[in-house]
């Protein structure tokens, strides 16, 4: 699995080294001087900047100078150097080229902490907010690459960007969760999780320096050892280091790092993903010379990127975390499409979770479908309002009182009906997506659906003060299969290979997130409507807003249905498959078309609600094992409990407050998906 | 730079915002009196009750549907809100409101509602709207999510709810009661007075809220008098936390409320809030300052040792004034404008 990211022109850079070296020197000064020049207080000219650093006259534009702007340029640049060195690390260490903090959880997590922090403002605790942050993407960052077996050096490129993505999901999910039910106090981290070093001072150098500069020397320390362990694991070992030894010490020195800059800036996106390539494009793969360089570009970047971000909404402050995100994302994209054209389609083995089930299927079925029905009445008692199993029994009869009858009727019955139909249908888009790609690790949100129809939700929420449920359904609903398409279409080189289509995805929903909290920090006020679909829930769907879903679900579920026995076939190879007459590429077609018509739906009608896609179809597995006839109806039903329940306890647990349904999902979802991860091979 | 410089730009007279406040009741008046021609309740309680509202002036109010409900059709009118019309019939007494300015609006008038979307945070009803309103009310869970359960088994005959949070369930309210959808989340000050004369009509007590708006307006201006003629200082307001500078630009509600005190905003612009760092604020440079301050440590905490700060007009002349969170960013209406107003005039001229 070694990526080819080693073996970019090691040759001519020793020679270019001087050259190349000198320009970025003097692109760093230019950045350092405009920063220092640059701003909403005036523009303060070159000679005067020099002037107040040799010698202060205690003016108004010296203080600016000195006690704002050069902290500022400081911190920007050693968080910019910070961030390109953990990446340098990070995809040394796990040999993969799509790490980076961003990606890898480390910035959902710091996120996540300090939304908590700030709904909860808790009292005198000795533990400042930047402690918290540090602590935050410490743990986002380690899950990530414990679950991605980055230590053990099992990880593959998709295996540790899938981890990434998921622990991305369920952390921003708690974090728009915990904005939704408390907004008026979490809503002012909104600007701050898009990123910015707007607020840095002299004490923030002090925090940042001597963690750079520990992190640096660790990651200096340990390029020799990255070189060796660029020649692969056996390799390495023979050459008498072992490989864990090094991982560990990397990623010491990336949590530092990046700890240390998130909890300064906020989470910068990107960064980390985009300088490391640039760093080993200009000077080659040497990681005792990419390392530095990687410092001293990942610095100059992060300058220039603040002092543009200076013009966006002059004379006030915009994130500029908006700057790497629009030169970062597409960057991102062109790796991800960029992967494996020379590698060719990495085949695996997929579907790993054992053809032995539990018990047997039909079993399953006798279990599972009752206690839909089960649910569904428990259900329609909890809330609010409680009603006892006899009322229900009553109104089932036509004979309750007429309060009984609308609530159950009006209020619950719709979202009852709706969490079955959302259910089944994310879990049924989940087995087909997973059929398609061969990994059992995908899932409707992988390939784009849920973040694209996100993104277009928000927009619509910035243009239009009062959205109504069909404008909001149909935007996502559009969103959400237009990204679908475009992560196809992008994927698409002479055939989808499943590999491609798995990273496009991941790169869209990344870049789409991306955007969602730059839009989020920029229109607070516009988007509070927007969090709470984000979070994902049922709340106040009535028998009108779920006419569509229901009728997508009753067309498309059959459908898949069909499809079950040339779906069966494709599992067992690309080979294979076109050895018995099947047209893959258009089975791939047809069957994506389906999941993304499914998920679509669902996404638009209930918010993106997470992890059921993936979820359900594992359980499903281990219940009636591979064959997709009975894959897929036991997915569904399985999907459709988990919805019920996570929709129940969220409108019971603390009413009259709703909890939104996706927190509980993703609560659920997120361990169980990196429980899968550690079992599945590679 | 122009949005900076605002403190130089030309000061709005006083008599200029109260000619548009008149303008608005005015506008008021003459559109209640069309669309609630056979009024006949609202007249008869007016007089009873303009002065302050105390606890009795509920009973007051109370009784007084009882007393018409006979001649229902009669009161039955058609109420223009932002999402259309709704005919609302009688005098609603079981009101339950989904955002805090609609409490506000109708603690200023005597009338407790019987549920509030609050967040499930009780004490975020302001202390003089808490006195009126009493603790006979039952929370409907948060504004974003109202529960509609507990909704229908208050068996409201009136709903106001917030244009920007509620409009996706509006069909599903007005099944529950008649509901009206007006700005709050987003209202400006002169919005918040503009919703208050519909929810007169709503209650069918336009000749008391009027009334009401009549008395806020000269309180304001009793208020407003206080301010010297010559006061000519810049005003930012800004919520302040560990990470951040959010100040409230002209159009946001606040900064509504000073300048109808005649206070002028030191940020003139469309978008009503900014975030600030201490470089922007140095180039902007309030006069005054109000802070409403979140958490135990503030970047202003921060900002104190530099030198930049000290040097502030508003820290040199000690005029940086902490100010209720609660009051200043999260409730609208006129009870709260009032206390803004009386907050300020404390702390400016005491």
């Amino acid at each position: 699995m070694n990526l080819s990211l080693v073996n970019n022109s090691t040759g001519a850079s020793s020679v270019r080294l001087p050259v190349t070296l000198s320009v970025l020197l003097f692109l760093m000064l230019v950045a350092v001087v405009s920063s220092l020049s640059v701003g909403s207080f005036t523009n303060i000219n070159v000679s005067n900047v020099l002037g107040f650093l040799i010698a202060g006259d205690g003016s108004t534009e010296n203080l600016i100078v000195t006690s704002i702007r050069l902290p500022r340029t400081i911190a920007a640049g050693l968080i910019g150097g910070n961030l390109a060195v953990a990446g340098v690390l990070m995809q040394g260490a796990t040999r993969n080229p799509l790490a980076s903090p961003s990606i890898f959880g480390v910035s959902a997590g710091a996120s996540l902490v300090v939304a908590i922090w700030a709904a909860f403002s808790p009292a005198q605790n000795g533990l400042t907010l930047v402690t918290l942050a540090f602590v935050g993407a410490a743990i986002g960052g380690s899950v990530v690459l414990l679950a991605g077996g980055a230590l053990s050096g099992r990880s593959n490129v998709i295996r540790m960007a899938l981890a990434g993505v998921a622990v991305s999901a369920v952390l921003s999910a708690l974090t728009q969760g915990i904005v939704v039910l408390d907004e008026s106090s979490a809503d002012r981290v909104l600007f701050w999780l898009a990123g910015s070093v707007h607020n840095t001072d002299w004490s923030s150098i002090r925090t940042l320096l001597p963690r750079s500069i520990l992190g640096v020397a660790i990651a200096i320390g340990s390029a020799f050892f990255l070189n060796i362990l660029a020649l692969g694991d056996e390799l390495s070992s023979a050459l008498g280091r072992r490989p864990s030894q090094v991982r560990i010490a990397s990623f010491i020195a990336v949590i530092i790092l990046t700890g240390v800059s998130v909890a300064i800036a906020g989470p910068i996106s990107f960064l980390g993903l985009v300088v490391p390539h640039l760093a080993r494009k200009l000077f080659g793969a040497d990681h005792r010379v990419s390392v530095p360089m990687a410092f001293l570009l990942g610095g100059t970047l992060m300058i220039s990127a603040d002092v543009l971000s200076r013009f966006v909404d002059f004379p006030f402050e915009t994130p500029s975390g908006v700057l790497t995100a629009i030169v970062g994302a597409p960057f991102f994209l062109y790796l991800a499409r960029r992967q494996f054209s020379s590698v060719g389609a990495v085949v695996f083995n997929t579907i790993s979770s054992s053809t032995l089930t539990l018990t047997s299927p039909r079993k399953s079925f006798f279990t599972v479908f009752p206690a839909i029905a089960i649910f569904s009445l428990v259900s329609l008692g909890v809330g609010a309002v409680w009603i006892s199993p006899p009322e229900i029994l009553q109104w089932i009869s036509g004979t309750a009182e007429p309060h009984t009858t609308k609530i159950l009727y009006d209020f619950r019955a719709p979202r009852i009906v709706g969490a079955i139909f959302a259910g089944s249908a994310l879990a049924v888009s989940g087995v087909l997506i997973q059929s398609i790609i061969r990994n059992p690790l995908a899932a409707p949100e992988i390939i784009g659906i849920s973040g694209g129809a996100g993104l277009a939700a928000v927009l619509l929420f910035v243009f239009v003060s009062a959205v109504s449920t069909i404008m909001l359904t149909s935007v996502a609903f559009v969103g959400g299969a237009t990204t679908a398409g475009i992560v196809y279409l992008l994927a698409f080189r002479s055939g989808v290979s499943p590999t491609r289509l798995a990273l496009v995805g991941i790169a869209i929903t990344t870049i789409s997130a991306s955007f969602v909290t730059l839009l989020l920090a920029k229109f607070p006020q516009d988007l509070n409507v927007a969090l709470l679909w984000l979070a994902g829930s049922l709340w106040g769907r009535e028998w009108g807003d779920i006419i569509a879903l229901s009728i997508v679900a009753l067309v498309l579920l059959p459908i898949a249905v069909l499809l079950a026995a040339q779906l069966d076939v494709i599992a067992l190879g690309e080979h294979v498959a076109i050895g018995l007459g099947i047209r893959t590429e258009r089975l791939r077609l047809i069957t994506l078309v389906i999941a993304v018509g499914l998920a679509s739906t669902a996404v638009a009608t209930v918010g993106s609600i997470a992890f059921i896609g993936l979820m359900a179809p594992h359980a499903a597995r281990l219940l009636v094992g591979n064959r997709h006839i009975l894959l897929i109806p036991m997915a569904a039903g399985i999907g459709t409990v988990i919805l019920l329940i996570a929709d129940a306890v969220g409108r019971g647990l603390f009413a009259p407050t709703e909890i939104p349904a996706g927190i509980f999902t993703a609560l659920v979802g997120g361990p169980y998906f990196l429980f899968l991860l550690s079992r599945t091979k590679d | 730079m122009n949005k900076l410089n605002a403190r130089f730009a030309k000061r709005h007279l006083l008599s200029i915002a109260f000619a548009a406040l008149a303008v608005i009741a005015v506008a008021c008046n003459s559109d209640a009196t069309a669309t609630q021609v056979p009024s006949t309740t609202a007249t008869v309680s007016a007089p009873a009750s303009t002065t302050t509202p105390e606890p009795t002036a509920n009973s007051v109010i109370g009784s007084i549907p009882k007393a018409t409900s006979a001649s229902e059709l009669s009161t039955s009118r058609t109420i223009q809100h932002t999402l259309g019309e709704t005919t609302i019939e009688g005098s609603p007494e079981r009101v339950v409101v989904l955002e805090f300015s609609f409490v506000d609006a109708l603690a200023s008038v005597g009338i407790s509602p019987v549920g509030i979307a609050d967040d499930n945070k009780r004490g975020r009803i302001i202390p003089r709207v808490a006195e009126i309103i009493g603790d006979d009310w039952v929370s409907v869970g948060t504004r974003a999510q109202p529960n509609l359960e507990v909704i229908l088994s208050l068996e409201p005959d009136l709903i106001i709810a917030d244009f920007q949070r509620h409009s996706a369930i509006y069909d599903e309210l007005s099944e529950l009661a008649p509901t009206i959808v007006l700005k709050s989340l987003q209202a400006s000050y002169a919005e918040t007075l503009d919703s208050m004369v519909t929810i007169g009509q709503a209650l069918g007590k336009v000749e008391l809220v009027n009334a009401r708006i009549e008395e806020h307006s000269k309180s304001m201006t009793a208020l407003a008098e206080q301010v010297p003629n010559d006061e000519n200082r810049t005003f930012l307001a800004a919520v302040v936390w560990d990470e951040g500078f959010n100040a409230h630009a002209s159009e946001a509600y606040t900064m509504g409320v000073l300048k109808v005190l005649g206070l002028e905003s030191a940020i003139v612009q469309e978008d009503p809030y900014a975030e600030l760092n201490l470089e922007s604020l140095v180039a902007i440079d309030p006069d005054v300052m109000f802070l409403m301050v979140a958490g135990d440590h503030t970047l202003v905490d921060d900002w104190e040792s530099n030198p930049l700060w000290q040097n502030l007009i508003a820290v040199q002349n000690e005029s940086v004034i902490n100010m209720d969170r609660n009051l200043w960013s999260r409730f609208r209406g006129i009870i709260a404008a009032e206390e803004i107003a009386k907050d300020t005039i404390a702390a400016l001229y005491p």
